[in-house]
């Protein structure tokens, strides 16, 4: 299940609805890790996820007087980080890559097995062509249907389906490059592993 | 027969699968651990921990918003001072063309002129430069379209001018729809065009001279 989303009690929603700046901070306090966490992981850039942020915020500001809780304000914030996650992906503007080294970190003698394999799952994700990181990000964590996603991105759920097939053939080549390699050989029928 | 792996993922999400397909996923233990190791990667997808959002960005969010306010403000300020001199101005109009009837009731109508005759450019002038302003405005959108997305890190003035010119041409725009509705005459309409015209041509010199700047 993906992670549960802050809740917004009413008193604070209308302060919102009506310009409070301090409501607005208190809701940006509230979301700004999860928008940001979002971009970061769908561009792969932190400079990406910035102006991702910058501008979601921008737009839930500006837009949450005509916000009328049809779906909880997490999912609508959300919602509204994904377009722009995706309309950075369109512009090309993306500044590719994780080239500030925001994320990645550096060898300890005391790092645990399991930090060792987080930061060579964030590597490998990260290393994914950009449809296939997103889709992986949108199915796998996010919890969105291949219909939703591909609805989204302009292509259909099949499109959606064969790139999340494509980023764990890639992951797994990334993560455990021998078993995959030794997968490409298995054939069960043929009885070969 | 070897599972794809969109068979293998369609088994670890429950989604339907084709019954041969999940029969031999199901009746193997190497395509249980595929589908198991493909869990074991989403979980751990969802664990990778929040990165922590930069600090300044709130207050460029606050700076953003002010900007657009303030160049809306001034459009406001403008309109409504544009939107004084044209009451001022069809005013005038009315009352010297209704005083010049009431003058000069006899006063014959002047002859019209047939499109095949030599001042029939007179005559279609209005609509054909109608006709190429609504074309060239066509053209401007598809200008901007073709534009990258607008950088939100940009200067504060950059930020209004673009805000200010897009609220105005807006405004254009609805107005626009409301003077084809009203079935307004076209000579005004063609002003509206023409203003329109060059809104867009400033808002896309604006965006193309800003987007030059960021190595577009």
């Amino acid at each position: 299940m993906p992670k549960p989303l802050p809740q917004v009690d009413a008193a604070l929603l209308a302060r919102a609805q009506h310009g409070d700046r301090g409501a607005h901070s208190e809701l940006y306090e509230m979301f700004a890790g999860m928008v940001f966490t979002l971009a970061r992981r769908m561009l792969a850039s932190k400079a990406a996820a910035e102006d991702v942020l910058q501008d979601t915020f921008i737009e839930v500001f500006r837009k949450i007087g005509a916000y009328r809780g049809e779906a909880e304000l997490g999912f609508w914030v959300k919602r509204i980080a994904i377009n722009k996650c995706l309309m950075q992906f369109r512009s090309g503007w993306t500044s590719r890559r994780c080239d500030d080294g925001e994320g990645i970190i550096l060898a300890e003698p005391a790092r645990t097995a399991a930090l060792d394999d987080q930061i060579a799952l964030e590597r490998a994700l990260d290393a994914l062509a950009d449809t296939a990181r997103m889709v992986v990000w949108l199915h796998d964590v996010e919890g969105h249907t291949h219909k939703e996603i591909g609805a989204m991105m302009g292509y259909t759920a099949s499109f959606s389906k064969s790139q999340l097939a494509r980023a764990h053939e890639r992951l797994r080549e990334l993560l455990e490059p021998d078993e995959a390699e030794s997968a490409e050989l298995c054939d069960p029928v043929l009885k070969t592993c | 027969m070897r599972p794809s792996t969109e068979d293998l993922l369609a088994v670890r999400d429950g989604e339907p699968l084709d019954a041969s397909a999940k029969a031999i996923i199901e009746s193997s233990l190497i395509h249980g651990r595929d589908v198991e190791r493909l869990r074991r990667v989403q979980n751990a997808l969802r664990a990778l921990p929040a990165f922590e959002p930069p600090v300044d960005v709130l207050a460029r969010v606050f700076e953003a918003r002010e900007a657009r306010e303030v160049g809306r403000t001034r459009w406001l300020r403008f309109a409504a001072g544009a939107g004084v001199a044209a009451a001022v101005a069809t005013a005038a109009i009315v009352y010297v063309t209704t005083s010049g009837q009431s003058r000069q009731p006899e006063i014959a109508p002047a002859p019209l002129v047939a499109s095949g005759e030599p001042n029939a450019p007179h005559l279609t002038a209005t609509p054909v430069s109608y006709v190429s302003l609504v074309e060239q405005s066509g053209r401007l959108d598809r200008l901007l379209a073709e534009l990258p997305a607008q950088r939100p890190l940009m200067t504060g003035a950059t930020a209004s001018t673009i805000a200010g010119l897009e609220d105005r041409i807006a405004f254009l725009d609805e107005q626009l729809a409301f003077s084809a509705a009203g079935k307004v005459p076209v000579p005004q309409r063609a002003a509206l065009w023409s203003d329109r015209v060059e809104l867009m041509n400033a808002l896309v010199s604006v965006r193309y001279a800003e987007a030059q700047m960021n190595g577009f």
